[in-house]
């Protein structure tokens, strides 16, 4: 059923409001054009009752949002048949085998039987949004002029045969079209599943393959859109040019006046366009790209959920699409949506995958990191607090004894989160350690750390923030160095407490900063703290930070009370969990804290674990 | 559209079509104008062009209605066209239709 294949006489069409009045003016005009295509009284009386239950039909079935496209009655016309198709914008149905009657007082139902009954043969073509109702009626034989006639007449089996043939001729037509139609889509289907598995990028593959698609359906241009994390419809691949118009949001969707990708994804359905759109122009982005021309926008719904819109298109209105190229389109529509969300999915299971294992590794360098112990000071008590936030960062503290009886502390916060901060956070360590042999004052510490790890960091842009504190308890001295980080804390047993800062660039900022340091005296009773700003920039649940003076306030009441360094250590820590009211931390939390023994307190304490 | 009462008889003549754009008007005025001693509906269709499912549903609800008092549906003079169709879906067993004179 194809006027490819046959070589039809005559061919025309008719459109007319998708309305019940106008179903008759339709008849009528219709039976004065195919009377002129030389259709006997008797044929035209059967096609104009067809015509006339198959336009009610059309009208009664059109979906709402669908009627403002015409009714379309196409004719194709020789000497043997006569072929109608009726164009429907309704949900369509299965055409049934055979049409059973209803009870004689049944008011409905009649229809399709007349138009069975009426007709030879009878085939409904569904699409999205389109159907066509295709009816062929054998045409009566011709009384033959003799002067016509050729040879001998033919016999009563000849005739039989004659029309048998043709029916099976008829028949194979229309599986051939269906098949091939079908043939097409899972060819190309095929073929597609066969590449993608080879091909990385997704979007690359499907502007590949649409170009492919829209030779098979014959159209012009194609445009594919997916719904984005903002369930707004972002543009994907498209042979035109959407410049500035990548993104489509969906929250004017009830609109008149919005775009027709939109509606065919907030209707679920195939939205047809044609020239008769002049007025979306404006606003529309296929309208205004791609002209007055025909096509439609094909909604890819997955599971119910609305995974994207493809439409395609051609540039001349009056040559719209056949059934079996919209159903190769909308098919591998269906299907490519699919693919590309799955693609999606994949490549987001995998970065997930790889976040978790980049995490892991990550926290594993950073335990690694702390000290197993912490040196032990007669006189005094030093204890380390990590908590990392949910993302792992490059805090880390360290501890240890150098030559002369002195010990050194440091603490750092690595710009950064995951395996490279830690590794900067390994690396910084290291090197603090070997260094620290020669027994070189913070600031010399700092310096050639800097110079060491200028090239590394600045090549990431990273940075570290650092303070190295190195404590004599024979003359309770501290000097103190830093790298942009914050202050140290001290506070007496006299409830006094003190910052100290000492300024210096973060590392990895410069290559030839020279880092200054400072001494001061611990004083009588005291504790000292370092920390990271993780501590300090602690949030509660309406943003606020906890700043400073919460953690002088306890360091200075825990020296004044002569408290141990795990009590003051317990107190800090409640301290920030209190301000944080459940809220995860954004950011490490680290601390180190010093704190002397009251005089005759026996050390009891083991080698602390950190 | 037009009635003429006779008796027990209604009359409706003057029905170029029957079909889906006038169905449920015809089948209003016809149900309008029954009286309850009307036992006999006679639609007069040697003027109607063309009759669809949509107008024979509506012939049918009139049919129903009169059935339901004992009377019956008579069909006077349809076009061979319209007599063919009553005959293809079986209808002309539940109407008495009266052939157009040859």
């Amino acid at each position: 059923m194809n006027e490819v294949t046959k070589n039809w006489v005559r061919k025309f069409a008719l459109d007319y409001p998708c309305e019940l009045t106008s179903v008759r003016e339709a008849g009528r005009q219709s039976r004065e054009e195919l009377h002129a295509a030389g259709l006997a009284e008797q044929e035209l009386d059967h096609w104009e009752l067809v015509l006339a239950e198959a336009g009610n039909n059309a009208v009664y079935y059109a979906l709402e949002g669908q009627k403002h496209k015409p009714v379309r009655f196409e004719f194709y016309v020789d000497d043997q048949w006569v072929e109608a198709r009726i164009r429907d914008q309704g949900p369509g149905f299965e055409m049934p085998e055979e049409v059973e009657l209803p009870e004689p007082d049944s008011e409905h139902g009649r229809g399709l039987f007349l138009i069975k009954t009426l007709t030879d043969e009878a085939a409904y073509w569904r699409g999205k949004g389109e159907n066509w109702l295709v009816l062929r009626k054998r045409r009566p034989e011709r009384e033959t002029p003799a002067s016509e006639a050729s040879g001998p007449p033919a016999s009563a089996a000849d005739a039989a045969l004659t029309e048998q043939l043709a029916q099976s001729e008829s028949t194979l037509e229309l599986m051939t079209e269906e098949l091939a139609s079908a043939y097409e889509s899972l060819s190309t289907i095929f073929r597609y599943s066969a590449e993608l598995a080879e091909q990385p990028q997704p979007e690359e593959f499907a502007r590949k393959w649409l170009v492919e698609v829209c030779k098979i359906g014959a159209a012009d241009w194609f445009v594919l859109r997916l719904v984005n994390e903002n369930e707004a419809l972002k543009l994907v691949v498209s042979s035109v040019d959407l410049t500035g118009r990548e993104v489509l949001d969906m929250e004017n969707a009830g609109e008149a006046d919005v775009s027709l990708e939109i509606r065919a994804a907030s209707l679920r359905m195939d939205v047809w366009f044609d020239g008769t759109l002049q007025r979306v122009a404006a606003v529309d982005p296929l309208v205004s790209v791609t002209g007055q021309g025909t096509g439609f926008a094909h909604p890819i719904v997955i599971n119910d959920r609305l995974v994207g819109v493809l439409s395609v298109g051609r540039y001349l209105a009056d040559k719209p699409f056949q059934a079996g190229q919209v159903s190769i389109i909308q098919t591998f529509g269906d299907f490519l949506g699919i693919q590309i969300r799955n693609a999606h999915f994949q490549k987001q299971q995998v970065q997930t995958q790889l976040t978790a294992r980049d995490l892991k590794i990550a926290a594993d360098i950073q335990r690694s990191l702390l000290p197993k112990t912490l040196p032990v000071l007669p006189g005094y008590q030093l204890v380390g607090h990590y908590q990392s936030a949910r993302q792992v960062g490059g805090d880390f503290y360290d501890a240890f004894e150098t030559p002369g009886g002195k010990v050194l502390m440091a603490i750092a916060d690595v710009m950064g989160k995951g395996v490279s901060a830690a590794m900067f956070a390994a690396i910084f360590r290291s090197q603090l350690r070997a260094e620290a042999e020669r027994e070189r004052s913070p600031a010399a510490l700092l310096t050639m750390l800097n110079r060491a790890l200028f090239a590394d960091l600045d090549q990431v842009e990273m940075f570290i923030t650092a303070q190295l504190v190195l404590f004599n308890p024979q003359d309770r001295s501290i000097v103190i160095s830093a790298a942009g980080h914050p202050p140290m804390l001290l506070a007496g047993n006299d409830g006094r407490s003190q910052e100290v800062e000492q300024s210096g660039l973060p590392l990895g900022v410069l290559g030839d900063s020279v880092y200054t340091e400072r001494t001061v005296l611990l004083p009588a009773g005291g504790n000292l703290l370092l920390f990271t700003d993780g501590l300090t920039e602690a949030r509660d649940p309406e943003g606020q930070l906890l700043w400073l003076s919460p953690l002088e306030k306890c360091l200075s009441q825990g020296a004044k009370a002569g408290r141990g360094a795990e009590e003051t250590k317990a107190a800090l820590i409640a301290i920030v969990e209190a301000h944080e009211q459940g809220i995860p931390a954004g950011d490490d939390q680290t601390f180190l804290l010093l704190a002397e023994r009251r005089t005759g307190a026996k050390n009891l304490n083991p080698p602390k674990q950190a | 559209m037009r009635t003429e009462k006779n008796g027990a008889t209604l009359l409706v003549t003057d029905l170029p079509t029957l079909t889906s754009d006038n169905s449920r008007a015809f089948k209003d005025f016809v149900r309008g104008a029954l009286a309850p001693e009307h036992l006999t509906v006679e639609v007069d269709l040697r003027n109607t062009r063309s009759v669809d499912s949509n107008g024979l549903g509506a012939l049918i609800s009139i049919h129903k209605t009169i059935c339901v008092r004992g009377g019956k549906v008579r069909l006077l003079h349809p076009s061979p066209l319209i007599e063919e169709m009553f005959h293809i879906l079986q209808l002309d067993q539940l109407f008495e239709i009266i052939p157009r004179p040859l």
